[in-house]
């Protein structure tokens, strides 16, 4: 070994002192150095186990959404179609109403229209009927006379 | 023999009378009846016959008083 120009002493010193610096890094540098990637790691595990989670609950959420979306239209075109048929059936029901209203006041109309006629008639008969009657007593009396009688003599032929 | 009532505006001739009784037959089917002759000026026209209760009245004045619905 002394020709190889090592020296025992110094040798084991620097094998001692090689240990003791293995040693102090490992305890002092390494442990902590991989204690930190583990934890660095478990974080990083972690967040991406939670980033699933997250993705999942937004996967369900979205689908929920969906479903409470479908069941929202479902409903609202129910309600729609019912609220368009009640609509409907007022609808029918006001113009029926209107329509036999109508109907009665156009009956009312016309009963109140005969009654003024033949009101009216009525009146005009009474006022003027005596009249036309005298003068026609009157001016077939003077003819007939005149004319010897025509009916009569018609009816003698 | 059933009565018969006829009566006309003016005085009817003996003439008129027979073609009176004549239409009275026709109308009725009877050869035989009753007829007295009245004057009634207020006919106007024609004549106004009543016979067994019934009157056909053929005259002016009955027409005239159809108008004002007597």
């Amino acid at each position: 070994m002394q020709n190889l120009g090592l020296d025992w002493k110094v040798l084991i010193a620097q094998i001692v002192n090689f240990g003791l610096l293995l040693i102090l890094l490992k305890k002092y540098l390494y442990k902590p150095l991989v204690k930190a990637i583990d934890d660095r790691n478990k974080k990083i595990s972690g967040a991406l186990d939670d980033s699933k989670k997250i993705e999942e609950k937004l996967k369900n959420i979205e689908t929920k959404e969906v479903e409470l979306l479908n069941l929202a239209r479902q409903k609202a075109r129910k309600e729609r179609d019912e609220i368009v048929d009640i609509a409907l059936k007022e609808k029918e029901k006001i113009v029926d109403e209107a329509r036999v209203s109508a109907q009665r006041e156009v009956e009312k109309g016309i009963d109140r229209l005969e009654s003024a006629q033949k009101e009216a008639v009525k009146v005009l008969s009474d006022k003027y009927m005596d009249e036309v009657v005298t003068e026609l007593y009157k001016r077939f009396t003077e003819r007939t006379k005149k004319n010897n009688y025509p009916i009569l003599k018609s009816l003698l032929k | 023999m059933k009565k018969t009532q006829v009566y006309s505006p003016r005085v009817l001739n003996s003439e008129e009378k027979n073609k009176v009784s004549k239409l009275i037959f026709e109308s009725t089917g009877e050869a035989k009846s009753d007829v007295s002759f009245y004057v009634d000026e207020s006919l106007i026209d024609g004549l106004k016959i009543i016979y067994n209760d019934k009157m056909l009245d053929l005259s002016l004045e009955g027409q005239i008083k159809s108008l004002k619905g007597e």
